[in-house]
Parts: C-alpha cells; sequence; structure tokens
C-alpha cells in the first residue's frame, strides 16, 4: 500500500510539473506575436491585424482593421493596454487600463460594441483568454473556448 | 463529439442535449439553452470564479449581451438551473455566489469530462448507470483508501485511456494535423480538411465551407472549429508548406 502510494505521489508531481512547465512555456517567457483574423457577422466583414505583446504581467494589443459594411467603410486603429494574470495553465484574463485610439480610428462605438468584447471598447474592462503555444513561434488564442487566432512571431 | 460531464458521481449533464441526468435516481431534466451554456461555460471553469458579465456575455451569445440582459434575467437563470437539480434530486450547492464576483462551481464538487462515442446517447447512458445502491458502494470504495487524489488520478487515466481509445476508434483520420494537435483529417473528407476533435456536424460546416470557396487545391489548408455552444465557426487557412502561415476567418451565423 505504502509503494502504491508513493506510485501514485510520484506521478501526480510529474504531471505537476509537467503542467508548471508547459505553462511557464506559454507566456513565461514573453509573446510578441501577429494574427490576421476575419469576421463576418450580420453584414459587417472586419478584417484586421492583432499584434499581442505580453510580458511579465503587462501587455498591450495593437488592433487595426478595416470594417466594410456596404458600402460603408471604417478603420479600426487602437492599442489596449493590458495587465493580465495566469489563472491556471494556458488560462489568461487580461484588463485593460488605457486605450489608445489613434487618428486613424474611425469606426463607432455602436458597431464596436456590436462586434467586439468590450475589453477592446471601453478602458478597466475584462477578456478572458486560452493562449496555447502550438510551435516555437506560434501560439493558437482562443476566446470563449473557440481558437480565433493563429498567432506568429 | 458531443461530451458528458459527470458531477460528483451522481449527476451527468450533456451540454448538447441539454439534458440533467441523475444516476442515484434515474431522474432527468431538460435545462434551458441559456442555462445550460451558462452550466457548461461555469463546468469546463471550475476552477474560478465567473463573473456576470463573462456569463452574460456567454449565456446570451453575443458580445454585447452584457449591455442587454437585464440584471433579473441573469439572476432567473441561475434560479433555473439551481431548480433544475433540485428537482433531479442533487443534494449539494453546486452553483455557489461569490459575492461581489460572481458564481462558480463548488470547489468541493468533483467534475469529470468524458466525450461520448458516436451514437451513445443520453438516454441510453443512464439507463446502463449502475443503481443508486451500487453507485454509492463503488463510490464508497474509490473515496475511503486515497481520497480526493486517488479519484483526480482514477479520472485521469480513466480520460487518457478513452482518449486513445477514441482515436483508435473514432472517425477522425490518424494522421497528424502539421499545425496543433486538436485538428483530424477526418474519414469521408477531403484531406485539406482538419476538424477541431470538439466539433459537433463537420458535414455542414464543410458544405458550408465549400459554398464560400474555401476548397482545397489551393496550397491550403483549413483547421476548423465549429462547437456546440455558438453558431461560431472560426477556422484558420494556413499555407501547406513550412512555415505555415495562417489567417482566421469566423462567420457568426447558423450554418446547418
Amino acid at each position: 500500500m505504502k509503494i502504491l502510494r508513493q506510485i501514485i505521489a510520484c506521478i501526480i508531481f510529474g504531471i505537476l510539473l509537467s503542467a508548471t512547465a508547459t505553462a511557464a512555456d506559454n507566456v513565461g517567457t514573453g509573446i510578441n506575436c501577429k494574427a490576421k483574423h476575419t469576421l463576418y457577422r450580420d453584414g459587417f466583414k472586419i478584417v484586421a491585424f492583432y499584434q499581442f505583446i505580453l510580458s511579465e504581467n503587462e501587455g498591450v494589443l495593437m488592433l487595426n482593421g478595416k470594417v466594410t459594411n456596404g458600402e460603408d467603410i471604417s478603420y479600426i486603429s487602437r492599442n489596449i493596454y493590458f495587465t493580465y494574470t495566469n489563472k491556471s495553465g494556458n488560462h489568461y484574463v487580461l484588463k485593460n487600463y488605457k486605450i489608445n485610439r489613434i487618428p486613424a480610428d474611425t469606426v463607432s462605438d455602436e458597431i464596436m460594441m456590436k462586434n467586439y468584447p468590450l475589453f477592446f471598447i471601453k478602458e478597466g474592462e475584462f477578456i478572458s483568454l486560452n493562449i496555447q503555444k502550438v510551435s516555437e513561434k506560434s501560439h493558437i488564442i482562443s476566446y470563449v473556448n473557440t481558437p480565433m487566432f493563429y498567432c506568429s512571431e | 463529439m458531443s461530451r458528458k460531464i459527470t458531477i460528483d458521481g451522481e449527476i451527468v449533464f450533456f451540454p448538447e442535449e441539454r439534458k440533467l441526468c441523475s444516476v442515484v435516481n434515474n431522474l432527468e431534466v431538460t435545462v434551458f439553452s441559456t442555462g445550460a451554456r451558462c452550466l457548461e461555460y461555469l463546468l469546463d471553469n471550475s476552477e474560478r470564479t465567473v463573473s456576470q458579465k463573462e456569463l452574460t456575455e456567454i449565456g446570451w451569445l453575443g458580445e454585447n449581451s452584457v449591455q442587454t440582459v437585464a440584471q433579473a434575467t441573469y439572476y432567473q437563470c441561475l434560479v433555473d438551473l439551481r431548480r433544475c437539480l433540485k428537482e433531479i434530486k442533487y443534494g449539494q450547492n453546486l452553483i455557489v455566489t461569490i459575492r461581489g464576483q460572481g458564481v462558480r462551481i463548488n470547489p468541493e464538487a468533483n467534475i469529470v469530462f468524458e466525450l461520448l462515442t458516436p451514437g451513445e446517447q443520453p438516454a441510453k447512458e443512464v439507463s446502463d448507470l449502475p443503481l443508486a445502491e451500487e453507485k454509492n458502494t463503488l463510490k464508497r470504495n474509490i473515496t475511503l483508501p486515497y481520497g480526493r487524489l486517488g479519484i483526480a488520478l482514477f479520472s485521469a487515466l480513466t480520460i487518457v485511456f478513452f482518449a486513445l481509445y477514441m482515436l483508435s476508434t473514432s472517425e477522425y483520420k490518424h494522421s497528424q494535423s502539421p499545425m496543433a494537435d486538436n485538428y483530424r483529417q477526418a474519414e469521408g473528407f477531403p484531406d485539406c480538411y482538419y476538424f477541431n476533435t470538439n466539433n459537433i456536424d463537420n458535414a455542414s460546416t464543410v458544405s458550408f465551407l465549400k459554398k464560400k470557396g474555401y476548397e482545397c487545391g489551393k496550397d491550403q489548408n483549413f483547421y476548423i472549429s465549429h462547437f456546440s455552444v455558438a453558431p461560431r465557426l472560426t477556422f484558420f487557412s494556413c499555407s501547406t508548406t513550412a512555415p505555415i502561415k495562417c489567417e482566421a476567418v469566423t462567420y457568426i451565423e447558423d450554418i446547418s
């Protein structure tokens, strides 16, 4: 019985060690990657480039995109500054503290509200992301359990 | 591939069918779709507290739902979920309110996730389960010698063996995705399509993609995610040559 317990303890220790190593491997040393994403929703087409920079619990998300709705075109160009915490494994919660809208940013808040989480629009908002390292230079970033960005250095 | 979530070995939740079933007394209740999405999300995130804002976003399927869903509606959803649990005689407080922060799954609850094999149905699941007395005996036998660690290890091994079994028997081909582990090619579909192993319906997804012009033969592979929790199809369109470069595309609409 004692040996069995020791074996179980070793296995659990190994699993924990492996999980810790995996988590550290994800964002622990920092991320600087870019992703392109196109969203189709209710007649809107949003083609946008996202650059995620995360390091030591602080980060910035640079978002540049074009919003098309029929004949109407507007542009998104903003930097979102945030802090983040690693809740467990690949799960990260980001809280923004500043959104810097660049003059080229002409999209209305109404359109943004329709298509983006509040994290992209208002300061002091949270977003919950899963960040999974899939290769030496690439991460898959999931939002609401759905893989959403393929982010490459 | 749908899944089932077992709570404390007493109740089983089938998110896709929105059914909560008791293995103790065989009672069954269907949860509202909003409640089902919320419950599934809470169980998926059982290690933490989920804020009202976050849960509203999930339950009512919209990033702007936070503005449109009344607080009373949100609380009613939680009341309905608790009522459903009570209806099937689950005696524990599964959904705990953390004042000022949100709600979470009771940290004492033992949650086990499993994928359902093709054709496996909730009703069959329940009828095949052992009688209440046998189940309780089994639970005692497992619990007493090793406590929660034993259960966790047992669950982990079960999941690993189940995953290996699924890999060897599922509709998915064995070829490894060059992009990420949790995508697989599937029998009966062209090789350029890789499916997230949590997908619900690959046939209508492929039909939708073809209609939109995302077809094989353009030196692109498509890595597709389409789950039950939202009318949202996301795929990565990736180059077939190294280094792999991908773009993501999301359609928020009902594709079925």
